[in-house]
C-alpha cells in the first residue's frame, strides 16, 4: 500500500474536498440516486397523464426544488449528530472555514446543478411515456415533446426577470435558513428549523400587516399590482435584501460550526 | 511541553465543576498515565487538551498553541483516539489516502510496522471489521502520524487478552523523546509496565502528578501474608492468601510499580500522598516535608 504523503499547508481545501466526498460518497450517491428518481417518476406521471408545460408541471418543479433544498440544507452538518462523528469533524487537521465552505459548495451549487439536472431527467422521462403511450400516432410529430423551460417561461411574464430574480433569492435564503438550522440543531434539523420558520413567518407577517395599516402600503400579493403600484424599484430592492439576509445567515451558520465542542450546547 | 493551568470546567452553569482550578504540566517524551474514578474529570481533561471543549476560566498551552483556537498546525500535531469512535465505511488504503495527508509525519512504514504489531494485513475494509480490529486499525494509523502529541482514552476497551499485549508493544515501538502520550483508563494492568509518570485525578483537582521512577523510590509494593506487616504497611488491599501492600521506601528495596494499589492509596490517604509528593488535595504544590516524620505520623 502506498500513499502520497502529500502534505500541503495551502492545499487544505482540496483534502478536506477530497475527504468529504470520499468517505460519504455512498450517502451522496444515494441522495442523487433519490432525488433524480423523484423527479424521473414524476415526469413518467405527468407523461402517462397527457400533460404538456401546464402550471402543475411547473408548480411541481418549483416545489420540488424547494423542498429538496431545504431538506438537503437540513442535512449540511448531520455528521455533527453524534459525539464521534463532532470529534471526528473538531480534529480533522483543516480551518473550520474550508469545513464549512466544502459543505456549502455540496449543498448550494451542486445541488443547483443537480436539481436543474433533475428538471430535466423529469422533462424526458415526461417525453418518454408520452410518446410511449402514443406511439406510433405522433412519431414524426414534435407536438407535447418540447423540453420544459420553467425559468424561460416566468422571464417571458411581464416583469418576468424581476420575478425570476426575486424568487432565486427567496429559494437561497430559504435553504440558507436550514443550513443554519443544520447548525444550531443537527438532530432533527428540519422539523426544528420548519417550526423555527414558522413561527418567524407568522411573526414577520403581523408585522408587515402593522406597516401596511401604518404606512398604507396596500402590500398585496398579487406580483402584477403590487408592481404597477410602487414600480420595479421596491421588488429589487426586497431581492437585494433577500440577498444580503441570505450571506449573513451563511455568516451566522459558519460562526456556530466554528464554536462546535464534542459536548452539544445550541450556544 | 503540555500546560495545564488554573482550568475550571462544570457541564452546565449552574452544575459543579468538574475541574476546578485545575493545573497539570506534562513533559515531552513521557507515557503519561491519566488515572481517576469514575466522574472524575478525566475524558473532560482529555478533550480540553485536544481543543474539543473550551474551558471556562484558565489556560492551556501545547507548543505555544491554543487547542481552542484549533489552528491547523496544532490539529495536525495532535492525535485523539477517543474511547468511541467512527470510522468511515471504506477500504483501509482508501482511509490512509483521505486522512494521511493532512499529518506532515505520517509514515507509510510505521503503519505498516504497528499493523504488523497488531497481526493486521493492510488490506482490509473498515466496513466490515469487529470493534476489536477497528481499534486496532486506527491505534495503528494514530500511531503511524507521528503527533508529538498522542491522547488515548480507554485504548485498551475492546481489545482481546493477546490485543492488550501488542497494544503495549505498539506504543512502546512508536515512542520518541519529543512525543508525549497520555493513557486514560480504568484497565491498569493494561498500561502499568508502560507507563513512565502518573496523574491521578479527582474532582476537582490533582491528587498526584508524579515520575513513576519518583514514586517507586519513595514507596514499595509487595505482596505479602505476613499478618504483622499487613497491619504495618501504609494501605493492603486484599488479595488471595495475603495482601498487597504499600510501604515506605527505605532505599533498600526495589518494587515495580502497582497501580492498583497505588490508586487505593491516594484514594483512602490523600493527604499522606500529598506530603509525600508535595501536592495538595486541592492541585496546588506543597513545601516539601520529611517523609519518615509524616509516616509516624500515620
Amino acid at each position: 500500500m502506498e500513499t502520497t504523503n502529500a502534505y500541503n499547508k495551502r492545499n487544505t481545501f482540496m483534502l478536506t474536498l477530497r475527504h468529504e466526498l470520499i468517505e460519504n460518497r455512498k450517502a451522496l450517491l444515494l441522495g442523487l440516486a433519490s432525488i433524480w428518481g423523484i423527479f424521473m417518476l414524476v415526469g413518467a406521471l405527468f407523461g402517462l397523464s397527457g400533460s404538456h408545460g401546464g402550471p402543475g408541471e411547473i408548480a411541481f418543479i418549483f416545489f420540488a426544488f424547494m423542498a429538496i433544498s431545504c431538506v438537503t440544507a437540513s442535512l449540511t452538518f448531520s455528521n455533527m449528530k453524534t459525539k464521534q462523528g463532532r470529534i471526528s469533524a473538531i480534529m480533522l487537521p483543516s480551518t473550520a472555514f474550508d469545513k464549512f465552505m466544502v459543505r456549502w459548495i455540496a449543498f448550494v451549487p451542486v445541488l443547483i446543478v443537480v436539481l436543474v439536472a433533475g428538471m430535466y431527467i423529469c422533462d424526458l422521462s415526461r417525453i418518454l411515456v408520452y410518446w410511449l403511450r402514443d406511439y406510433p400516432q405522433i412519431i414524426n410529430g414534435r407536438n407535447g415533446m418540447d423540453i420544459i423551460n420553467p425559468w424561460a417561461r416566468i422571464v417571458s411574464n411581464p416583469y418576468g426577470e424581476i420575478m425570476a430574480f426575486i424568487l432565486a433569492a427567496s429559494f437561497l435564503l430559504n435553504q440558507a435558513i436550514y443550513m443554519l438550522g443544520s447548525a444550531l440543531w443537527p438532530k432533527l434539523s428540519f422539523f426544528k428549523t420548519l417550526l423555527a420558520q414558522w413561527c418567524l413567518e407568522t411573526v414577520l407577517i403581523f408585522i408587515i400587516v402593522i406597516i401596511d395599516s401604518i404606512f398604507d402600503i396596500e402590500f398585496s400579493l398579487d406580483f402584477l399590482n403590487f408592481v404597477n403600484n410602487h414600480g420595479e424599484g421596491i421588488l429589487i430592492s426586497i431581492g437585494v435584501l433577500e440577498v444580503l439576509i441570505t450571506l449573513g445567515v451563511y455568516i451566522l451558520a459558519y460562526l456556530r460550526f466554528r464554536k462546535n465542542q464534542v459536548i452539544y450546547k445550541l450556544f | 511541553m503540555l500546560t495545564i493551568h488554573d482550568i475550571t470546567y462544570s457541564y452546565g452553569r449552574k452544575a459543579r465543576p468538574v475541574l476546578d482550578h485545575y493545573s497539570l504540566s506534562i513533559e515531552p517524551g513521557t507515557v503519561c498515565g491519566l488515572l481517576g474514578r469514575n466522574g472524575a474529570g478525566k475524558s473532560t481533561l482529555l478533550y480540553l487538551v485536544a481543543g474539543l471543549l473550551r474551558p471556562q476560566s484558565g489556560m492551556i498551552s501545547y507548543k505555544g498553541f491554543n487547542p481552542w483556537e484549533r489552528k491547523v498546525d496544532f490539529l495536525n500535531d495532535v492525535f485523539i483516539v477517543p474511547e468511541e469512535f467512527m470510522l468511515p465505511d471504506v477500504s483501509l488504503k482508501e482511509y490512509v489516502s483521505i486522512n494521511a495527508p493532512f499529518y506532515p509525519n505520517f509514515s507509510i512504514d510505521d503503519l505498516t510496522r504497528h499493523l504488523d504489531t497488531f497481526e493486521l494485513t493492510p488490506d482490509v475494509h473498515l466496513g466490515r471489521l469487529s470493534m476489536g480490529q477497528k481499534k486496532r486499525i486506527f491505534i495503528s494509523f494514530a500511531l503511524a502520524c507521528n503527533t508529538s502529541l498522542l491522547i488515548l482514552d480507554e485504548p485498551t476497551n475492546g481489545l482481546d487478552i493477546p490485543g492488550k499485549r501488542l497494544f503495549r508493544k505498539a506504543v512502546l515501538n512508536g515512542m520518541t523523546d519529543d512525543k508525549t502520550v497520555i493513557i486514560s483508563t480504568h484497565q491498569v494492568y493494561d498500561v502499568e509496565k508502560i507507563i513512565d509518570h502518573v496523574v491521578i485525578t479527582d474532582t476537582p483537582g490533582v491528587l498526584l502528578d508524579a515520575p513513576v521512577g519518583e514514586i517507586t523510590g519513595r514507596l514499595t509494593f509487595n505482596y505479602t501474608n505476613d499478618r504483622e506487616r499487613i497491619g504495618r504497611a501504609l494501605m493492603a488491599l486484599e488479595a488471595p492468601g495475603g495482601a498487597n501492600i504499600i510501604e515506605i521506601n527505605d532505599g533498600t528495596m526495589e518494587s515495580d510499580l502497582n497501580l492498583e494499589s497505588l490508586f487505593e492509596l491516594v484514594r483512602q490517604r490523600p493527604d499522606l500522598v500529598a506530603k509525600l509528593f508535595g501536592v495538595k488535595t486541592s492541585g496546588y504544590p506543597l513545601p516539601e516535608q520529611n517523609i519518615y516524620e509524616n509516616n509516624i505520623n500515620r
